[in-house]
């Protein structure tokens, strides 16, 4: 009979023994699922910039550092005011041609050469002012002048980011610093330890997630994120082939009728060209500054074309805080489920 | 002892085999391929004239096609500079050292531009004015433009044909390189870009020599150069 009595105690033990490592198994495995999930969200961190070729494939972080750089000595208020300033001065002369000039001195273009160059002072007034085809080049250039005055701001709050090429690594680094940690937690579950400094430690790393957008202010504050997508939008038609071909192809009519001018119209209106026709004067005055300084923008637009597109391709730039913010709650959260769960 | 034999008149064929393969001298004619003879000295240039009906027509001359523009069909860019009645062609005039050197380089000068934009190199060409502002052409051993390393300017003749390398050729305009090489630094031949072809008359020394070359990069991207030279030959020493 005692014995018996021993046995039943015996199994009674045993019974809440096993309980008590079921239970215990079943709380770890609770513990480890929500680390698990971390530390693959560390991974998806680390592998981002490589999925959207970031870094690596067309490397479109370092190709828009580069767009920035490159743009940079032309979006300013003081170069944008000079374009403006370039465009109304040819405006100027082209009207001055157009009602006073060419009436006055048509008479006296008598010669082969001189024809010649009536026809093509014509034909540049013509195409200036759109008479000839859809949009005029005056319309034209005035409008991506001022389309590109109209994203001064935005490119400033895009610069004063960090360099392009450092964000592969805003992703990376924190990837691998959550990936190492939760693997650390993990580690000390197993061990019947609970989750302890490597769960606080992930909770830290997904509020620091969270933060980032802030603290960078690509959200709130400059919402330099927003900006950055209103940019690349805007520019979506300027930064074309197309764009740049029909731009270069102005500059011969201009710059031909430019010469002309100066060399075979100007002189038939007597040694007083000068003050009778000031905005002409002030066009071949200024012509060469004019040339020098639009060709080396159109070279920095069709030099940037590729970086361009790259940046293009990138997810919109208004949705790069969530890229941080949402693997920051969940990072979080799963830090803190670990916790609980130990 | 029979080794050491051996050896020594191996030593003395390849002595001996060396000795008789180095220049012939005379100057200006270097044996390359077979058949082949490299031309080195001055391709001295002709001013090119041109009256107020058209085009040059003759001596050496600039011309510049449009993006959408093929050889020969144009459309060809007109320069309301030109002194040309058909304003698409821009003579041009020998610079100071007569002409196009080969075997040599006739590099820009520092600085390349002046404070107005004006090219200021003068060896080959006199500068040329191109919308008010004057392009200058030289052969330089690193091109401006794409920071590339360049051969040595080449011409070589066979049979009365031209050929060679003049990658190192380029135009300095408005503060702006263009590399006008044919073919580009490291071989390339994009679009347009073929030659240098001509002819050589090995009694009088007169040539022509024609090629074009596709802008790569920067505001005139895709347009293309067409040079023109004629003149004499003269060998260098």
């Amino acid at each position: 009979m005692a014995t018996r009595d021993a046995d039943l105690a015996a199994e009674q033990r045993l019974a809440e023994s096993a309980a008590r490592v079921k239970q215990r198994t079943a709380a770890r495995s609770a513990a480890i699922t929500p680390l698990r999930v971390a530390l693959v969200i560390g991974i998806g961190l680390i592998a981002a910039p490589f999925i959207f070729q970031m870094l690596g494939g067309d490397n479109r972080a370092l190709k828009g550092a580069d767009m920035m750089d490159a743009f940079k000595p032309y979006m300013t208020e003081t170069r944008i005011t000079q374009f403006q300033g370039f465009l109304g001065t040819i405006d100027a002369a082209e009207q001055e041609t157009r009602t006073k000039f060419l009436p006055a001195i048509e008479p006296a273009a008598t010669s082969v050469p001189q024809q010649q160059a009536v026809a093509a002072v014509e034909d540049w007034s013509a195409k200036w002012r759109g008479e000839t085809d859809a949009i005029g080049i005056n319309e034209d250039m005035s409008g991506m002048v001022n389309d590109i005055a109209a994203n001064l701001d935005n490119y400033a709050a895009v610069n004063a980011l960090p360099k392009f090429f450092l964000f592969p690594f805003f992703f990376i680094m924190p990837g691998i610093m959550i990936a190492l940690i939760a693997r650390a937690a993990i580690k000390r579950v197993r061990t019947g330890r609970g989750a302890g400094t490597p769960g606080k430690l992930l909770v830290v790393m997904g509020v620091g997630l969270i933060a980032a957008p802030f603290i960078f202010q690509m959200m709130g504050g400059e919402n330099r994120a927003f900006e950055g997508k209103s940019m690349i939008d805007d520019f979506k038609p300027i930064m074309t082939q197309e764009n740049i071909g029909n731009i270069q192809g102005y500059f011969p009519v201009i710059g031909l009728a430019e010469g002309q001018l100066r060399n075979d119209l100007v002189p038939l209106a007597g040694p007083s060209a000068t003050t009778d026709y000031p905005a002409i004067a002030e066009f071949s005055g200024v012509w060469n500054t004019i040339s020098a300084e639009f060709a080396d923008f159109l070279g920095a637009m069709n030099d940037n074309l590729g970086e361009y597109s790259a940046v293009k391709a990138l997810p919109p730039f208004s949705l790069f805080p969530f890229f941080f913010i949402l693997p920051g709650l969940m990072v979080a959260g799963l830090g803190l489920a670990a916790l609980r769960r130990t | 002892m029979p080794r050491r034999l051996a050896l020594c008149v191996l030593l003395s064929v390849a002595l001996v085999a060396s000795a008789c393969g180095g220049d012939d001298g005379g100057g200006g004619g270097d044996e390359t391929a077979a058949g082949a003879e490299e031309l080195v000295g001055v391709f001295k240039i002709d001013p090119g004239t041109c009256d107020t009906a058209g085009p040059v027509t003759k001596g050496s001359y600039f011309r510049m096609i449009t993006p959408d523009g093929k050889p020969g069909d144009g459309p060809y860019v007109p320069n309301g500079d030109s002194p040309c009645g058909d304003k698409t062609w821009a003579p041009m005039k020998p610079g100071s050292d007569g002409g196009l050197r080969t075997g040599e380089y006739q590099p820009y000068p520092d600085p390349a531009f002046d404070d107005k934009g004006n090219g200021t190199a003068a060896s080959v060409t006199q500068p040329t004015v191109w919308f008010a502002v004057t392009f200058a052409n030289a052969t330089n051993e690193k091109d401006p433009q794409t920071d590339a390393a360049t051969s040595m300017p080449k011409i070589v003749v066979e049979e009365g044909k031209l050929s060679g390398d003049l990658s190192a050729y380029a135009a300095a305009w408005n503060k702006q390189h263009f590399n006008q090489g044919a073919p580009k630094p490291g071989g390339d031949r994009p679009g347009l870009t073929v030659g240098p072809t001509g002819t050589y008359d090995e009694a009088t020394k007169a040539y022509t020599l024609d090629w074009s070359s596709q802008i790569v990069g920067g505001p005139f991207n895709n347009f293309t150069g067409v040079w023109h030279l004629e003149g004499t030959f003269e060998a260098e020493g």
